[in-house]
């Protein structure tokens, strides 16, 4: 069974589980409020002017004025802050925040992020993901592994107009988590239930797998194409995008 | 969340604002004209001068631009201004929450400009301080780099954000006095202390306004010297 997306911002959650500062973008990304734990050093940020996200809370619950940037009721745990998008943004920008989750309609095995901009089609904009990825010292992504249309999001060099060049160094999809280095993607956990003929199938960049105990092929390049003919059959991956 | 405590100096203080900048939202939109730009506070509509917004798009102006971080949402105040016609161009990072905005920029009905979110505030920031600009990395290596210049310093590459007033800013505010002094609440900060600074006509709603000598000065946020009119929004 592949991840659902909760399963998949569960799966990140862990992965930052020592980090102090954690900028997270709209989307899967938002759903990290909901694992993060209340005891660890985790302060979890976002662009709308919160530092300490908590859970999401239920609507009767939901405090005035207190929200995440999808304009959603949001909780702040213990230690958090509010400021301006002036104080939001000096922290994503100036080198404060050590991990950014964001969303993304492309990612590519030299770790260049597409997320804000489909030619010839309406965009949703890049709200502060440009911002986040020059000032955070890594970048993670969280998105499902295809567009609705079945193309792969995984790609070997992307299509789209960049959002930033170089950054991404994990992906996070339904089908497993992969490392970004030396041009190609490192499958380094799958999915329960998922095999690895279905992530390298469903991966059109290079793909190597670098589990902990390997399975049979130890290294195999995906020679499926993503088709990169038509912008306008993209995902738009509204919801995926910061 | 607990009140804000504010500090009481007694009845006499009352009528000592050095301007009562008080009015009403019909009186404060009359001061909107046809063409002018305006900043909207606000993310995703929250902090933002929704009792305002609504009477402008009642008020008719039409040719306005608007400069606001997003689109919000097309049953929101900012959406349904965005929606109604009046509006030419915006000028914002993000539009994802409001597909017929969207939609109206693909049919030709509305001109969409995307700029980064930090770049935004910088342009806006920018103005309102006297800067001839900011230098920002954001954006280098991208699209939102060609054909504009980039200037290399200490080794690292920057684009310029050039300084962005407006006509008109919008605000929105939890307490205000009457001279115009603000006090935000919660994520409702956002975009409304910086837009503050940048236009020539700086109209704010609160949800309580009280008469100056009223707000602790030390929890003001907003200084009422950048604020020209002052309108409570209705419970």
């Amino acid at each position: 069974m592949p991840w659902s997306s909760s399963e998949i911002a569960a799966r990140v959650t862990a992965a930052v589980a020592t980090e102090k500062l954690v900028s997270i973008g709209i989307g899967i990304p938002a759903q990290v409020a909901d694992h993060i734990d209340l005891r660890g050093p985790v302060m979890l940020h976002m662009e709308n002017g919160i530092l300490g996200l908590g859970p999401r809370p239920h609507s009767q619950k939901a405090a005035p004025d207190i929200t995440n940037a999808e304009g959603s009721p949001a909780s702040a745990r213990a230690g958090a802050a509010f400021f301006d998008i002036n104080t939001a943004v000096t922290m994503m920008r100036g080198g404060h925040v050590d991990v950014a989750i964001l969303g993304a309609m492309e990612v590519d095995a030299q770790g260049d992020l597409a997320g804000w901009h489909v030619p010839g089609s309406v965009d949703s904009g890049m709200g502060g993901a440009m911002d986040l990825v020059v000032g955070a010292r890594r970048v993670l992504i969280c998105m499902s592994h295809a567009t609705r249309d079945g193309n792969s999001k995984l790609v070997g060099k992307c299509s789209l107009p960049l959002t930033a060049r170089g950054v991404v160094s994990m992906v996070f999809t339904g089908l497993g988590v992969l490392e970004i280095h030396d041009g190609s993607f490192h499958l380094v956990e799958l999915a329960p239930e998922v095999e690895w003929d279905e992530i390298s199938a469903a991966t059109a960049g290079p793909l190597i797998d670098d589990r902990p105990t390997p399975s049979p092929p130890d290294t195999q390049e995906s020679t499926r194409e993503s088709d990169q003919s038509d912008a306008q059959d993209r995902d738009m991956a509204y919801n995926d995008h910061d | 969340m607990e009140a804000i405590p504010t500090r009481r100096l007694g009845s006499a203080s009352g009528g000592l604002s050095p301007v009562d900048k008080s009015t009403t939202a019909v009186e404060a939109v009359r001061r909107i004209a046809p063409g002018d730009s305006i900043m909207v506070g606000g993310f995703m509509d929250v902090g933002a001068p929704g009792t305002i917004l609504d009477e402008l798009t009642k008020h008719g102006a039409d040719d306005l631009t608007i400069i606001a971080n997003d689109a919000a949402t097309p049953d929101s105040p900012l959406g349904r201004l965005l929606l109604s016609g009046l509006v030419v161009r915006l000028v914002t990072c993000y539009a994802g929450g409001n597909r017929a905005v969207q939609e109206m920029a693909r049919a030709g009905r509305l001109e969409l400009e995307f700029i980064p979110l930090g770049t935004l505030l910088e342009r806006i920031r920018a103005s309102g301080a006297g800067l001839g600009g900011v230098l920002t990395p954001t954006g280098i290596g991208t699209p939102i780099a060609d054909g504009n210049p980039i200037y290399k310093l200490g080794g690292r590459n920057y684009l310029v954000a050039e300084p962005l007033g407006a006509d008109v800013a919008l605000l929105s505010a939890f307490r205000a006095d009457n001279y115009g002094n603000l006090i935000y609440r919660g994520t409702a900060r956002n975009f409304n202390p910086v837009m503050a600074t940048a236009a020539d006509l700086v109209i704010a709603e609160a949800e309580q306004i009280f008469e100056a000598g009223d707000l602790d000065p030390d929890r003001v946020e907003t200084a009422g010297v950048f604020v020209d009119l002052i309108l409570e929004r209705p419970a």
